[in-house]
């Protein structure tokens, strides 16, 4: 078969080992399994294995039967390099935090970036037609735009692989020394997955119901909310908390970092609650992953976390600490519930499994393609008055 | 469920009450906030990126290694010594960086406006029948 056009990504930047990197590595490989063409475009963290460079999207021709899919997460220059793309555009929201989170001056820059993309939306419009979403929580955002064509497609990942990982038995060793119950978390240290409030309910938990408890954080640290504002809270709630895995016996709440594959297993076997707070998610891709290990989930009901819990989990809304408690004390001592969440979760995680998203993506890809091959992608949507689309790269690479 | 007591439960309401009082570094929804409105255009987004453009922040050496931080910050201020006489050259060159930013933010932020601007036209003119004439 002559296959003669392409489908390409592009994002503003490549992380190997994150959610959204992950995932345009899965779908490349999908669309490369049936013989199509296909690069990842991006202005940063190039890794040459994966991806190219944007001077490589702006120097090649792109055909009207070509169909690129944005991932969109953050605000950037890349809706408009769209501009002079010749074929259709795929738009794949992933959400963008609120920029009110990041509310003092070292996360500027964080700040800046989520509200020039949550400004962006209509920008993407003119120059997309079809919208992925991560969750129908995304794709409410997204409602207004009128897209031609929206659909649902759950973040692709493999859980499997993790699954089926060696855990480390050092880390398992460690966390077996302690009788302690163990509460798990795993998200980058910043504002919107609210690390603040799980030390608050840490705090209440150690003082009024048991002190046999400890909390363990697993992702990167933001330095001023994690280090500086987080460490000022400890300090005040009188809790002890150190960022490194030392700590998993003596403090109250342990940082570990970046942890590799392997380290995140043992934490997940061996935890026995993961409990996310977090005020704003797209999708929440950590919770999928405490699923596929059968962890009984506490979560408060904000953005998508319910949508992908599903009835999986216990949701209690975190502004009624009472509640909280007493749910994490049901799910921690009541072994009955323990099991009857170990099996729903075990059933919901099923949903995301990388069988099932790779059949949906299939299924959108071909609707694309086809309607990509009887119809010519038009430069711009209609109505638009070109004149106002003067924009030149910067280091003019047109 | 029932493990608190009715004198526990009224402490903890009253120290999350505390709590949300005494931190406002940290952001607290209100009971039911489940989801954020999208803001709308505003200048301040170029603005702040403005900002970054002054490279003034004094960064702190620190470590929170439990046994070899003082060593780990002694290597750092070492460091921060030898690298002096270069970093004037770096800032120059990060300062130039941020300025382009600034002005290409400036530009998009515009140029958005005008965007948003002119979709609001078009809808208040569809029920008109006005057909616009594009230039070229």
């Amino acid at each position: 078969m002559n296959i003669n056009f392409r489908v390409d990504q592009i994002l503003p930047s490549f992380g190997s080992y994150d959610a959204i990197g992950t995932e345009t590595k899965i779908i490349q490989q999908a669309i490369r399994e049936k013989g199509i063409q296909s690069d990842i475009y991006t202005e940063q963290g190039i890794d040459s294995r994966y991806c190219k460079p944007m001077t490589e999207f702006f120097k090649r021709k792109s055909s009207s039967k070509d169909i690129l899919i944005h991932h969109f997460s953050i605000g950037s220059l890349v809706p408009y390099y769209l501009m002079n793309f010749r074929g259709r555009v795929i738009t794949r929201y992933h959400n963008i935090t609120p920029p009110h989170f990041f509310k003092y001056d070292s996360n500027r820059f964080s700040r800046c970036r989520c509200a020039q993309g949550r400004n962006q939306f209509s920008t993407v419009r003119q120059f997309s037609p079809v919208c992925w979403a991560a969750s129908s929580y995304n794709l409410e955002e997204m409602k207004h735009l009128n897209f031609e064509s929206t659909s649902v497609l759950p973040v692709l990942r493999d859980y499997n692989q993790l699954f089926q990982k060696e855990p480390c038995s050092k880390i398992i060793g460690n966390l077996k020394k302690s009788t302690k119950k163990t509460i798990l978390f795993v998200g980058r240290v910043i504002p919107n997955k609210a690390h603040h409030d799980l030390f608050f309910l840490l705090k209440q938990y150690l003082t009024y119901v048991d002190k046999n408890i400890r909390l363990i954080c697993i992702g990167a640290v933001d330095s001023h909310y994690g280090k500086k504002l987080l460490k000022n809270l400890a300090h005040s709630l009188d809790i002890s908390v150190l960022f490194d895995s030392s700590g998993l016996n003596t403090a109250d709440v342990t940082f570990t970092g970046p942890v590799s594959d392997a380290e995140l297993v043992s934490y997940y076997r061996e935890s026995d609650a993961f409990v996310c707070l977090s005020d704003h998610e797209g999708f929440c891709v950590p919770l999928v992953e405490a699923m596929n290990f059968g962890l009984p989930v506490l979560a408060h009901p904000s953005a998508a976390v319910p949508e992908t819990l599903g009835n999986a989990g216990i949701l209690s809304d975190k502004t009624d600490p009472v509640d909280l408690i007493e749910k994490l004390h049901l799910i921690l001592s009541d072994q009955k519930e323990s099991e009857r969440l170990k099996r729903l979760s075990l059933l919901r995680a099923q949903d995301f499994s990388i069988d099932k998203t790779l059949i949906k993506l299939s299924d959108l890809l071909k609707e694309q393609i086809d309607f990509s091959l009887k119809h010519d992608a038009p430069c711009f949507m209609p109505n638009h008055d070109p004149s106002i689309h003067s924009f030149k790269h910067p280091l003019n690479m047109n | 469920m029932g493990v608190l007591q009715t004198e526990s439960k009224r402490a903890i309401r009253e120290h999350y009450r505390s709590y949300r009082r005494d931190f406002p570094e940290f952001v607290f929804n209100q009971p039911g906030e489940t989801s954020y409105p999208l803001e709308t255009f505003t200048m301040s987004v170029a603005e702040e990126m403005a900002e970054e453009s002054r490279i003034t922040d004094h960064v702190m050496d620190i470590s929170h290694r439990k046994y070899l931080g003082w060593m780990i910050v002694l290597i750092k201020k070492t460091l921060r010594i030898i690298a002096f006489p270069f970093i004037k050259i770096i800032f120059i060159r990060q300062q130039r960086f941020n300025d382009l930013n600034v002005s290409l933010a400036y530009s998009v932020a515009s140029l958005e406006h005008r965007l948003a601007q002119l979709e609001s036209l078009r809808s208040d003119q569809k029920g008109m029948q006005v057909e616009h004439k594009f230039p070229g």
